[in-house]
């Protein structure tokens, strides 16, 4: 029986405006096994951004707890979180988010700078993600000389180069054609076999049903759980 | 702690991202190092010729002259005077070797059809009087010969006079000219020395001068040798007694001055301090303003890079990473700045050698490079240029990472 990675209790965040209080959350529980492939919709607004941001550290709850591999940083601070995040969870944004002014490989090396990786270790391990994404031969290119989805498999790989336990997508196809959109989540799968946690937000039903389970949000809190069609 | 080569390195990259932004940040800050650099070394250079200049003439000597007048220039407008008598209270002072006296006074020179106004040097007539001062003026003849000792109508004129185009006749050994309407032959020309007030002035037999200005007793300037041993702050003391009992004033309001070369040399280098510290002054204002630019630029990286902070933390970077990006940013805009700056300042003092070889003759002003001043330069480029960047890099570092993300 597999263990929970995360666990989201009763978690809270409100975001305030002036006198204008939002409740981006209200009372969001959730739990994803490790190893699983979850995916999370819901209409827009319904706070998946925000949770999927509490999930990898990006930010704190107002109120509530949330578990990582068995440790609460609810509460923690923000160069312990930068710690987490940076160790511990890929990101993968819908706009790709590379840094324009590095080559591809230079991208994928940048997490293992931060996690003092050792030189000839984080050459070695670029290069083989390059090769993983089937990117080896756009080794040198920059962002800008990068087709949509080229540069979203570049920032697979980026989220890959700490070997994290879980990988969160923010709807990671919302700026691809479905074609590009296709071979990302072929990867996303392939690293599922692999057996990391993925978590996906989207809006693309398809994107949904790769997944094992499809968490429906609304109002900052999941109304319903249905089974993907995911088949292992 | 990451790597520093890292931050070098990802520096490297974001500021080559806008070359002409890059170039005129560090602009500031290499004019600003330029002017220092060069300022600095040209000024030590400055020093230790005058250095050099003063050890050719030697410390045992004394310069006495009346007072509030230029060493080394006539006082024309004062009516305060020293005289033959004055020197022969000098020669007569405990340790003074010997003592001579020599006048330097304006006079209208007259070639052709032609007027101007050069100074007039005069020359003792006796033989050990003449040797000294031609030694202490460092005076050698190149071209013709040196007028006889009391010689009526000889001169010998220094090399600026002997220039082609400054009068329509260049003079030359043989010319004659007039000298406040007396005929003059000039006999020979000095070596140029590099004081332009030497190069540029008409010598004669000091007989002669006297009866010229009809001052058959004037001196300007008595410049007395204290005997071997004896120590010139002392005779110089020695000396001021007598000519204050001679000329009958009180210590403190005395209308003469006594000086060693030590004191001449401590007052010019005086002077050349303070020009010194208020040209190094203009020159820190200049890294100051510099440095306003690099924060200028580093807070529009913060601006323009905010979405990357975001992706950097979301990634792993600790605040303090993001603030070591940026100070290492900013540190390099200044170093780069100061490195192109110690260059050109390097340029422009060797630039103001030649310059001053060509006109005043060579080896008068060597620039001085201490290493010192090029680390400092460089020291003071890379923290003008970190500490600008502070403020920006601990702006950028304490964005939080979701807002830093959702920025457009
Ligand atoms: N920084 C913020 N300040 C104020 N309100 C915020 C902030 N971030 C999110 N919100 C609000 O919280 C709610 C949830 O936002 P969130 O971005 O999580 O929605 P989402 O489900 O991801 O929507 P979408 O599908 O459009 O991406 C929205 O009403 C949004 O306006
Ligand atoms: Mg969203």
């Amino acid at each position: 029986m597999a263990k929970p990675i995360i666990e989201c209790r009763d978690v809270w965040k409100t975001y305030s405006m002036g006198d204008v209080k939002v409740n981006a959350l209200q009372g969001l529980n959730l739990i994803v096994k490790e190893g699983e492939f979850v995916s999370i919709m819901g209409p827009s607004g319904s706070g998946k951004s925000t949770a999927m941001n509490m999930i990898g550290g990006l930010d704190i709850p107002s109120k509530g707890s949330i578990f990582l591999d068995g440790k609460n940083i609810a509460h923690l601070t923000e160069s312990d979180l930068a710690q987490i995040r940076g160790r511990k969870i890929g990101f993968i944004f819908q706009r790709f988010n590379l840094i324009n002014t590095l080559t591809a490989k230079e991208n994928i090396l940048l997490p293992m700078m931060f996690q003092d990786t050792p030189l000839a270790e984080r050459q070695r391990h670029a290069t083989e993600l390059l090769k993983m994404v089937e990117l080896d031969d756009r080794t040198n290119h920059k962002p800008n000389e990068l087709s949509g989805g080229q540069q979203q498999r570049v920032a697979i790989a980026r989220a890959l180069a700490n070997k994290p336990q879980v990988v969160l997508a923010d709807e990671p196809t919302g700026n691809l054609d479905s074609k590009s959109g296709d071979i990302i989540m072929t990867f996303l799968k392939k690293l599922h076999k692999e057996g990391r946690t993925i978590i996906v937000v989207t809006h693309d039903e398809e994107v949904a049903k790769c997944a094992d389970r499809i968490y429906i949000l609304k109002d900052g809190t999941i109304v319903k759980t249905q089974k993907g069609g995911y088949v292992r | 702690m990451t790597n520093v080569v890292d931050f070098v390195w990802i520096a490297f990259r974001n500021l080559s991202r806008s070359h002409v932004r890059t170039f005129l940040t560090m602009l500031g800050i290499f004019i600003g190092i330029a002017a220092v650099v060069s300022l600095v070394a040209i000024s030590q250079g400055l020093k230790d010729s005058i250095q050099a200049q003063f050890d050719k003439i030697g410390a045992d000597k004394l310069y006495i002259s009346v007072k509030n007048t230029n060493f080394g220039v006539g006082s024309d407008i004062s009516s305060v005077k020293l005289t033959t008598e004055d020197l022969d209270r000098v020669k007569k002072s405990q340790n003074v070797k010997t003592a001579i006296a020599y006048n330097i006074k304006a006079a209208t020179v007259t070639v052709g059809f032609e007027n101007g106004v050069h100074y007039l040097i005069d020359i003792p007539d006796t033989a050990d009087e003449r040797e000294l001062a031609i030694a202490l003026n460092s005076l050698e003849v190149t071209t013709g010969k040196m007028m006889r000792k009391n010689d009526p109508d000889q001169v010998v004129i220094g090399a600026e006079l002997a220039k082609p185009g400054l009068y329509s006749k260049t003079l030359g050994v043989g010319t004659k000219i007039l000298v406040n309407g007396r005929q003059f032959q000039v006999a020979g020309i000095w070596k140029k020395v590099g004081d332009p007030g030497t190069d540029s002035s008409v010598f004669m037999s000091q007989k002669t001068l006297r009866e010229l200005i009809n001052e058959p007793k004037l001196v300007t300037v008595i410049v007395a040798q204290s005997a071997k041993g004896a120590n010139p702050l002392t005779v110089a003391e020695t000396v001021k007694k007598n000519l204050r009992s001679f000329r009958n004033v009180k210590e403190g309001d005395e209308d003469f001055e006594v000086q060693t070369p030590d004191d001449i040399l401590r007052s010019l280098n005086t002077v050349l301090d303070i020009i010194q510290v208020v040209l190094v002054g203009v020159a820190v204002i200049s890294l100051v303003v510099g440095g306003i630019g690099i924060m200028n630029t580093m807070y529009t990286a913060t601006l323009e890079r905010t979405t990357e902070i975001g992706v950097m933390k979301a990634i792993g970077a600790r605040n303090s990473d993001i603030m070591v990006q940026f100070l290492v940013e900013a540190g390099f805009l200044g170093m780069a700045g100061g490195i192109i700056g110690v260059a050109l300042g390097a340029g422009i003092a060797y630039l103001v050698q030649i310059i001053a070889s060509f006109y005043l003759g060579s080896n008068l002003l060597h620039v001085y490079f201490p290493w010192y001043l090029i680390v400092g330069a460089l020291t003071f480029a890379f923290v003008v240029g970190s500490l600008s960047g502070a403020l920006p890099a601990w702006q950028a570092s304490k964005l939080p990472p979701v807002e830093a993300l959702r920025y457009e």
